[in-house]
């Protein structure tokens, strides 16, 4: 069953095509990657996706509403939430009050509500806050301003915070950039818990060859703004046209 | 509207056009150039006219010499701006402006202690009379801003394009970063920026001495106009600003002549209200990607 | 919110004990001068909302306007109490607030600034261009003081009270708003727009809510201006004002709830106390603002948080942050 499906999506800047006509589909409880080589058009897709970009043509659809036109906020309100490369998190704020913060669209009480009544919804908000702190084994640092944290425990803190939207699609942007081999770990062990423990469906944007390959189940290459091939790593890692492509790059590390 | 009453309006038009565009020219290219956005632009408007009024009211000196008074005075004014106010909060744009509006309050204090607040100023008009073009009369004093404006821009469009500093400052404007590593220093250029922003504010008022009332407030209506003017025109096109100076006269005059000058005051204010939303880049601004 | 903790309530009942008492112990010309700042007090708590989002506006004296043009036409065609003249001129506020905000939307920071700006000038010169309704640029006269059964507003202390009154449950109301987890979305999204969409957050709709709000209040305190002065007059409600407003801001800064009324009573005593100097205060208040913008860009609030950080890490040590925030 399909959850997010995109169709023919172009995305063009002036007159240059950098999405030339995807077409994806991503199932309910996959841990999908999607790479390709730089300027493969992989980052504008997934803004695309998460509408922090404009569609010129072509349709997402995600559990079966379009989604391809809304804001960011009511996308992630739909279920569809992404994460960021750099700022994950707000700096001036505490671990449990970003996702506190994060919890905030699920909060049922208006703006007078909030000013004069009494808040037992505020109370749920922050245990769940603190659930999700816990999973993501932050519980430690539950308290520490966010800007102290070390690379990779920002990088959690972020998919912390996606998850305080209760997604049931998260979209991790190259989660690992920059990050060191304990640091990647510690955010890639995450990914597969998501799936089976939570069922949220991962999908990850990467350049990071080694990463995708050892944490996803089914690959999807993007190449000049299109879909190059599909398949499982082995499969990916075989293809003569994948390794055509990052050989005509300079970012072959297979 | 007769045809006399068109040609008339027509011919305010051109001139109050002319105005505005040595007005607002400056303050394009001080934001082009690095964001540097002067509230004080109208306090600048200001010094020149009493520039004018001291010079050749008070000390006697010929007119077209008290203006050209005005250009050097003022112009450094602007180089003072730029040093004290604008480099420091070079990172805030919206910072700049504020400390400006600051500024603007204080010119106003000090040229009212200096000459007096409250009986307006008038500077004696040097050409007395009016010229006749097509059936419009239109006085001497006034026609003289046409000439002026015309020459005053040609100087710049040649500096702009012809002369090494004027590129310098073009390319500036473009791209800074750029610029900076071709070796462009941009503190000079900033101060070039504000200097130019000065010296055109201060040589409309001065031009204008004569003919609006000269007080420590006239620069209040000057800085709404400009800022109407560069924003229609695309906040830092120079270009934009001279094409929406010359529209924004029309659309000033004409309506002032139809109805009355606080209604041509909302058309103005509502048109750059309009551009603002619907196409913030101005007519002839870039968009930014 | 928890059990209230007693320290900030036992300073809360100190000041409004204090200000209880000083009808009696002042003159009442200073008087006069304590409801004014009052009345600012209102004012300048509500600009610091949408500035919180980001959204720095030069149109909010003018909203403060069109809650005392509202309240000169509610007096004067329907002859409403002030207790209602008030309340409903906050709502038309902030509603003419909302109206703005809706094309103001799409600009950011400088640009929302000039925008804001047109848009404030344009409802001023409509005060100015149309006689009738709203005086033209004289203004309307004849607004009544008020009164509580028999005690008229005429004089000072009785409206010093009703001030009060009014000031008191509007910085208590704005002070929960910027406790509550909207205030803390409000600052979220200024930190990080992008990162605030992602976790669901109506960006847009926060910041028209923010500058909604803001213009409420802005509508009591010229609601309040207006029942004062008798009078209103587009000349209060200009550009001049508008400036005077952004000093006490930036000198207070917007970093805590504090700042802003940090900076207005630093700027009222400056204001009084320098008196003598007559027409050279412009200049003071100018040099101030130029002074604080570039050397103390973050106001006298941010400056205290960082004095204050600096002696919490002497005390506690490199490299031990358990100071809650």
């Amino acid at each position: 069953m399909s959850l997010l499906e995109i169709k023919d999506l172009v995305k063009r800047f002036g007159g240059l095509a950098a999405v030339n006509g995807v077409n994806l589909s991503i199932s309910d409880s996959e841990i999908r990657g999607v790479i390709g080589p730089n300027g493969a058009g992989k980052t504008t897709l997934f803004n695309l996706i998460s509408g922090a970009l404009s569609v010129t043509s072509g349709t997402i659809t995600f559990n079966g509403q379009v989604v391809s036109g809304k804001r960011p906020s009511h996308i992630a309100l739909a279920g569809l939430v992404r994460t960021f490369q750099r700022n994950a998190m707000f700096p001036t704020y505490s671990v449990l009050e970003n996702v506190v913060l994060a919890r905030h669209s699920q909060v049922k009480n208006n703006v007078f509500q909030t000013i004069f009544g009494r808040n037992q919804e505020e109370e749920e908000h922050r245990e769940r806050a603190k659930e999700i702190i816990h999973f993501m084994e932050l519980s430690d640092h539950q308290d520490e301003l966010a800007e102290n944290l070390s690379h990779g425990h920002q990088r959690i803190l972020g998919i912390a915070n996606a998850l305080a939207v209760e997604p049931k699609l998260i979209m991790l942007d190259e989660p690992v950039a920059g990050l060191n081999p304990t640091e990647t770990k510690m955010v890639t062990d995450h990914f597969r818990r998501l799936r089976d423990e939570w069922k949220i469906t991962v999908v990850l944007v990467e350049h990071d060859m080694r990463t995708v390959m050892e944490t996803c189940e089914y690959i999807s290459v993007i190449n000049f703004g299109k879909l190059l091939m599909e398949g499982n790593p082995e499969e990916v890692a075989n293809d003569k046209r994948v390794i055509e492509a990052y050989l005509g790059s300079d970012d072959y590390d297979l | 509207m007769d045809l006399a009453l068109l040609i008339q309006t027509i011919a305010n038009s051109i001139v109050a056009g002319s105005i505005y565009a040595v007005i607002a020219v400056g303050l394009a290219m001080a934001f082009g150039v690095m964001k540097m956005a002067n509230f004080a632009h109208g306090e600048f408007f200001m010094a020149g006219a009493y520039v004018v009024y001291v010079f050749y009211a008070l000390l006697g000196w010929p007119f077209p010499i008290a203006v050209l008074m005005a250009v050097p005075i003022v112009g450094a004014m602007g180089i003072i701006t730029e040093r004290l106010i604008f480099r420091p909060t070079r990172s805030n744009v919206l910072a700049g402006f504020m400390a400006t509006a600051g500024l603007a309050f204080i010119l106003q204090v000090l040229v009212g202690q200096a000459w007096g607040v409250g009986l307006m100023r008038s500077v004696p008009t040097p050409y007395m009379g009016a010229a006749d073009i097509l059936g419009a009369k239109i006085g001497w004093q006034r026609v003289l801003v046409v000439p002026v404006a015309i020459v005053m821009l040609s100087c710049l469009w040649y500096f702009l394009f012809k002369v090494k500093y004027g590129k310098a400052l073009r390319a500036c404007a473009q791209d800074p970063d750029t610029a900076r590593l071709q070796g462009i220093g941009i503190n000079k250029m900033t101060m070039l920026a504000m200097g130019i922003s000065g010296a055109s504010a201060g040589l409309a008022g001065a031009l204008m001495a004569p003919i609006h009332p000269v007080t420590p407030y006239m620069g209040h209506g000057v800085i709404l106009t400009a800022f109407i003017v560069v924003v229609m025109g695309g906040m830092e096109s120079i270009a934009g600003a001279v094409l929406a100076a010359v529209l924004l006269g029309f659309i000033h005059t004409f309506v002032t002549t139809l109805s009355d000058a606080v209604t041509a005051q909302m058309v103005g204010v509502a048109c750059m209200a309009i551009i603002l939303i619907v196409r913030p880049e101005g007519l002839l601004g870039r968009v930014k990607a | 919110m928890s059990i209230p903790n007693w320290k900030p309530l036992f300073l809360l009942a100190a000041v409004i004990a204090v200000g209880c008492a000083i009808p009696f112990m002042v003159r009442a010309y200073t008087i006069e001068i304590f409801i004014l700042f009052m009345i600012n007090l209102i004012l300048v708590c509500s600009y610091r909302i949408p500035a919180t989002t980001g959204d720095w506006s030069l149109s909010h004296v003018v909203l403060m306007g069109v809650g005392a043009y509202t309240t000169a036409l509610l007096s004067k065609w329907f002859d409403l109490t002030i207790f209602l003249t008030v309340p409903l001129s906050a709502v038309v506020a902030g509603i003419v607030g909302f109206i703005m905000v809706t094309p103001l939307i799409r600009t950011r920071g400088f640009g929302f600034f000039i925008a804001s700006f047109a848009l404030g000038e344009l409802i001023r010169l409509i005060w100015i261009k149309f006689r009738y309704p709203f005086g033209g640029p004289r203004g309307m006269i004849g607004i009544p003081n008020g009164e509580l059964g028999s005690i008229d507003f005429f004089e000072p202390m009785p409206y010093y009270y009703f001030v009060m009154a009014v000031a008191l449950i509007c910085l208590i109301i704005m002070y929960r708003i910027d406790q509550s987890r909207i205030g803390k979305t409000f600052t979220a999204l200024y930190t990080d727009e992008g990162l605030a969409e992602s976790v669901g957050i109506d960006v847009p709709r926060y910041r028209a809510l923010a500058f909604g709000l803001g213009a409420f209040f802005a509508g009591i305190a010229g609601a309040l201006l207006a029942h004062r002065l008798g009078a209103v007059d587009p000349k209060n409600f200009d550009v001049t004002t508008m400036v005077y407003l952004i000093i006490w801001i930036v000198v207070g800064g917007t970093t805590t709830f504090w700042g802003p009324i940090m900076g207005l009573i630093l700027m009222t005593f400056i204001f009084e106390w320098s008196r003598p100097l007559l027409e050279w205060r412009p200049l003071l208040f100018g040099g101030t603002l130029i002074f604080f913008l570039v050397f103390l860009p973050g106001g006298l609030d941010d400056l205290f948080f960082k004095i204050r950080n600096k002696i919490m890490a002497k005390k506690s040590g490199a490299g031990v942050s358990d100071v809650a925030s």
